[in-house]
């Protein structure tokens, strides 16, 4: 479809949370980070402002690309995701614990960059999955199988964070495809049983599979008052929030400028606006979120095929998952894993995952043909009458 | 829903070609949107979760986080390691640290304050900032300790001109001006603007990692006081720390003075170009107090500990409260013992002041500077090594240091930072002859019992030489010439050792034997920075003096002056030292060395430190032995140069006195000594710079460090001074014949210059 077509179709209400919480995200690094190098209060704050410019690069391409190209390109894209997280591998073993490869400008983050190329790729062999009608534990067993080398890959990095956000997106796109409720409970229960495996029994009997750190995180969450790094990150969090109050303490920032937070600027950047804005910024933050998932979720119905539909389900986890688990780390109700805050959190690869992710979902909504017949079986009008008012009415049975 | 006609066939629309019809039975069609729903659902319940949450956090409880606001923070605190102790042969403490308390302050608090303060500008003469001047002029004034006087006294000079010129391009000068509290902290902690902004500066240059310390060694009153009005000095952190501490001994009159001050070195903050260097600053972290010279630089590695670090709660105002969050302790530093016996050293320093007080009030009223050192003949340990004059270094470390060093620095008179037993550079005079006549009998020019008539004076080659008793006239064997150190007899060795000196010019026969004993190059002492000093030889007339063709090749006076320690000839007291040794050990050049071993705090030695054995050099035993026996005549033979110095000495000692001429300056007394001549245990050497005779202002101090590491108990030259000065003395000055004090100042005054031969030496 031309351009200006396409722009016309295009979300401009997604767009429009999109920019306002890239602008607030913004103004809390900066204000975070203006002690962060004595002599240079603008460091951090120009490579972020350089790192939303790519990021809304590579939206508009991947909102221009037409996202049935990607079948054809599913090889390449699957195989340069492993061949990437193999490489971060081997840098790892060199330097001990790295999850990035350094580029001349910015360092690479695989792990980040999987998590849109998952989506595609998943997207892909899901939908072969449902018009071959294979269903149930067929299509979660595919689903398994594609997903899981890279999910080790991530997971031996370590970065158990980002590999819990590939288990939610899989899980979202099987869910919107038709996985059994009574399957997905099982699922579910095998994860918990697994978390309980990794965390409890396994160093107890000698095999700890999660560094020591990583385990503390998840037990700090469980216990707060302890003295742990993590523990300590959760509470001075709470306590910058806390402090905030109702509209927060203003712009001179002092608990998460100061040395007492340390990640303010990546996983805590939650708690900035907490500082600063109070409660009202920070429901305004959350809302915008909410409206961010309302505006994919409706796409997910109505998407012009079965790939762009999962693709929308697959950003919808995604950015579910990531908002959760970080905001809930934030306010000391979920254990500290490196998950950004999407759009807000600074770092070259995150922002350009997660405007990427946008991106696909901008040229998924603006392919949606209303005038089209729906495509029959999947566009049912639903008896729960969920009525959209632009939807034509369907002759077909 | 239409329902359709019997008869109409329905039209179903076929799909778009690129979307395969999905059939119904295969499909769950109703759960789609259901499904999409509860995710919706799920979505919904996740943002109510976080923003009941966020109404808890910030509305209700507000009040709780804000007050753990108000006192929260968390510091961290580099905890330095304590730095390992410098101890001597026999455990006993030298250098050892003490608590320094000092006041800092946290440059986070004072936005802005760096960059003002750090400003720099590029002097005008040279285009360098003052800080990379300030570096540079700390390189030059270690470099120009090495040099001879005269040049050091020319470096200096220019040091002075360029330190004068850099005071003057304050360009962060007023960079406190904003925060009116820095000046009353300065006051408070009693340093002036100046000297605080000075502090910011240099600190800022270095990028700080931590807080930057105003005031070092701060009165206890000073640091309560601000300990107490925390509130109204935000910011400001005491820092507690350690300053080195430093041995003293008791002088004469019960006066204390600093201990070997020459050996230990300063610490400072490390540089970007020492970190570089890994033998030596191994691990070195920025930040880290290193040394810079001497001891302390050359074990640092063993000295300096590692880091520990200490991450406190603190409050607003920064005082701490509450746990540790982490902590991670110290190690701390090795401590290293050294070859040196305090009580001879301690010995060694009273001699030579004390020599050098009596030389003043007894006809050398020149006599400033001298050196002593002791060393083990067998193995090279350096058991003293005094320098004088000597500086404090308990000031260096204190509060005042920077202009303590400048002070010393600028003064060029007395160099008292030059460590004249391992740097000075001295003609060896008489010290010497035992080179000449090893380099005869090796050079077959001489026998060991080779008999010349020693005259008063002798004329080789058109020039006249004296003999600096020209009272002697008679035949000598090498024993008795090296007891009453005849000149002549020495002026016909080097006579006929010049004569031997191949035409093709591969060698000259007297340097060739002065490098083989060890001359004119550095001993390789472990602490380093000795000096190489100077043996000349056609190479070095033709380099000085170029295309002169009057002076430009080796002249039989060349060599006849070096074979009595004359002429260009410079020699260190070490190199003397190590030469005497020899002679006591029987050939073996040995290694001097100050470190013996490295200690853990536990007490267990880690590692020896004593290096390499010495070389052997091929030299025949039997001209040693002669050798030797002549030097026994010195202190046991009447007609000894040092027979009154040592009269009445219950041990034995060996050695050689040596006078030694300078143009323009009084005669330089040596004396160079082993003992027991049967089996030496202990080599000293002293030289009193313008001291005058050997035999009367060196053998005195020799003796007196001797009685203290043989443990005879007899009366210190100072004892004696006081008791003439109290008149209750009336006993002959201290090593002086009388008759031999009027021939000498006769004779001294006839090698005044007009005969252009610098003869005559003792």
């Amino acid at each position: 479809m031309t351009l200006a077509l396409l722009l016309r179709r295009v979300d401009w209400l997604l767009v429009a949370a999109v920019l306002l919480l890239l602008m607030i995200g913004q103004r809390a690094v900066r204000a975070a980070t203006v002690n962060d190098l004595l002599g240079d209060p603008g460091f951090f704050d120009r490579r972020h402002i350089i790192y939303i410019v790519a990021g809304l690069g590579f939206a508009a391409v991947a909102m221009v690309i037409d996202p049935r190209i990607y079948r054809r390109l599913f090889w390449f894209i699957y195989g340069s995701t492993i061949g990437l997280l193999i490489i971060v591998l081997g840098f790892s073993a060199a330097r001990g614990s790295q999850r990035w490869i350094p580029l001349p400008f910015f360092t690479l983050q695989p792990s980040e960059l999987g998590k849109v190329t998952m989506i595609v790729c998943l997207s892909i062999i899901i939908a072969d999955c449902v018009r071959r009608g294979i269903r149930g534990w067929g299509m979660a067993t595919r689903a398994g199988l594609l997903m899981l080398p890279p999910f080790a890959l991530v997971f031996i990095q370590p970065d158990l964070g980002t590999s819990i956000v590939y288990i939610a997106i899989t899980l979202t796109v099987l869910v919107v495809a038709g996985l059994p409720g009574r399957s997905v409970a099982v699922l579910g229960g095998v994860a918990v049983a697994l978390v309980v495996l990794v965390l409890g029994i396994l160093p107890s009997i000698g095999l700890p599979l999660l560094r020591p750190y990583q385990a503390e995180r998840i037990t700090a969450f469980l216990d707060p008052q302890g003295g742990s790094d993590a523990a300590y990150q959760a509470q001075q969090s709470m306590i910058a929030i806390g402090s905030g109050g109702l509209a927060g303490r203003g712009g001179g920032v002092s608990q998460t400028a100061g040395s007492f937070l340390p990640e303010h600027h990546t996983d805590f950047v939650f708690a900035v606006v907490g500082e600063n804005r109070g409660f009202v910024g920070s429901a305004i933050v959350v809302l915008l979120y909410l409206l961010i998932f309302w505006r994919v979720g409706r796409m997910i119905p109505r998407a012009r095929n079965l790939e762009e539909s999962f693709i929308a389900a697959g950003v919808f986890g995604l950015l579910l998952t990531q908002v959760a688990i970080n905001i809930g780390m934030n306010l000391g109700i979920a254990p500290t894993t490196g998950i950004p805050l999407p759009f807000m959190t600074y770092g070259g690869s995150n922002t350009i995952t997660n405007l990427t992710a946008v991106g696909l979902v901008l040229a998924v909504g603006a392919r949606i043909v209303r005038e089209q017949a729906l495509v029959p079986g999947w566009q049912e009008r639903p008896r729960s009458r969920l009525a959209d008012p632009l939807e034509a009415p369907s002759d077909a049975v | 829903m239409s329902t359709p006609s019997v008869d109409e066939p329905t039209i179903v629309q076929p799909p778009p070609p690129e979307q395969p019809l999905v059939t119904a039975e295969v499909f769950d069609r109703d759960g789609a949107a259901r499904r999409v729903a509860v995710l919706g659902g799920v979505a919904i319940v996740i943002v109510v979760i976080l923003i009941l949450r966020l109404w808890s956090l910030q509305v209700l409880d507000v009040q709780t986080y804000r007050a753990q606001a108000n006192s929260n923070g968390l510091r961290s605190i580099d905890v330095p390691a304590s730095r390992g102790q410098i101890l001597d042969a026999q455990g006993k403490l030298l250098v050892g640290s003490r608590p320094s308390n000092a006041v800092a302050i946290d440059p986070t608090r004072f936005p802005d304050l760096l960059t003002l303060c750090g400003r720099d500008v590029a002097g005008p003469v040279d285009g360098r900032t003052s800080n990379e001047r300030a570096l540079a002029i700390s390189a030059a004034l270690i470099e120009a300790a090495r040099f001879s006087k005269a040049r050091r006294v020319a470096r200096i000079a220019a040091i002075q001109r360029e330190l004068d010129g850099t005071e003057q391009v304050r360009a962060w000068a007023g960079c406190t001006k904003q925060y009116p509290q820095l000046a009353e902290l300065a006051q408070v902690s009693g340093i002036t603007v100046v000297e605080l902004e000075d502090a910011i500066h240099t600190a800022a240059i270095r990028a700080p990692f931590d807080s930057i310390v105003l005031a070092k060694d701060v009165d206890r009153n000073v640091l309560f006081y601000l300990k107490e009005r925390a509130a109204q000095y935000p910011g400001v952190r005491i820092v507690e720390g350690t300053a080195r501490a430093y041995r003293t001994s008791r002088g004469t009159q019960g006066k204390t003075y600093p201990l070997a001050p020459h050996l230990w070195g300063e610490l400072a903050e490390v540089s970007a170009e020492q970190i570089k260097d890994q033998v030596t600053y191994r691990n070195a972290e920025p930040g880290d107090l290193v040394g810079q010279r001497g001891v302390e630089r050359y074990f640092d590695r063993y000295l300096r500990g590692t880091s520990g670090l200490l991450q406190r709660r603190v409050n607003a105002f920064g005082d701490p409260v509450g746990a540790i969050v982490r902590s991670q302790a110290a190690r701390p530093g090795d401590n290293i013992r050294l070859t040196i016996d305090a009580g001879i050293q301690s010995a060694a320093e009273t001699a030579l002041r004390e020599a050098i007080a009596y030389a003043k009030t007894h006809g050398h009223p020149a006599a400033e500077g001298g050196a002593i050192i002791a060393m083990d003949p067998r193995t090279g340990a350096i058991r003293a090594m005094a320098s004088n004059p000597g500086f404090d270094p308990a000031i260096l470390a204190g509060p005042g240091g920077q202009k303590y060093w400048n002070s010393l620095v600028r003064n060029t008179k007395a160099s008292p930072l030059l460590d004249r037993a391992m740097t000075g550079l001295y003609p060896a005079g008489s010290t010497f002859k035992p080179v000449t006549a090893i380099a005869s009998v090796e050079g077959r020019v001489a026998k060991s019992d080779s008999v010349i008539q020693c005259t008063p004076e002798v004329t080789i080659d058109g020039q006249t030489y004296r003999n600096f008793e020209s009272g002697i006239n008679e035949p000598m064997n090498l024993v008795q010439a090296m007891t009453a150190s005849c000149d002549t007899y020495f002026y016909e060795l080097g006579k006929r050792l010049y004569e031997a000196t191949p035409k093709s010019g591969q060698f000259e026969p007297q340097p060739l034997w002065a490098r083989r004993l060890g001359f004119g190059a550095s001993t390789g002492i472990d602490i380093g920075g000795d000096a190489a000093g100077n043996v000349p030889d056609a190479a070095y007339k033709k380099r000085r003096f170029g295309d002169d063709r009057v002076h430009n090749r080796w002249t039989s006076g060349d060599s006849i002056l070096q074979s009595i320690g004359q002429g260009d000839l410079e020699v260190t007291p070490l190199q003397i030292a190590r030469l005497y040794a020899l002679i006591a050990n029987g050939g073996t050049l040995v290694q001097p060395h100050v470190g013996a071993s490295v200690y853990g705090q536990d007490g267990t030695m880690r590692e020896k430190l004593e290096s390499a054995p010495g070389e052997k050099v091929a030299v025949d035993p039997y001209i040693l032995a002669t050798i030797r026996k002549g030097l026994e005549g010195v202190t046991q033979d009447p007609d000894g140069t040092a027979y009154t110095a040592f009269k009445g000495f219950p041990i034995l000692v060996a050695g050689k006195t040596g006078t030694a001429e300078k143009l323009g300056k009084r005669d330089f007394a040596w004396f160079a000594g082993y003992a027991p001549a049967t089996n030496p245990t202990l080599v000293v050497v002293c030289v009193i710079e313008q001291g005058g005779f050997g035999g009367v202002t060196a053998a005195p101090a020799v003796r007196q460090v001797m009685a203290q590491a043989f443990g005879v108990q007899e009366a210190t030259i100072g004892q004696i001074s006081s008791a003439e000065k109290a008149g209750v003395y009336f006993g002959p000055a201290l090593g002086t014949d009388p008759a031999q004090e009027v021939q000498a100042q006769d004779s001294s005054s006839s090698t005044q210059p007009a005969t252009t031969t610098q003869g005559s030496t003792r």
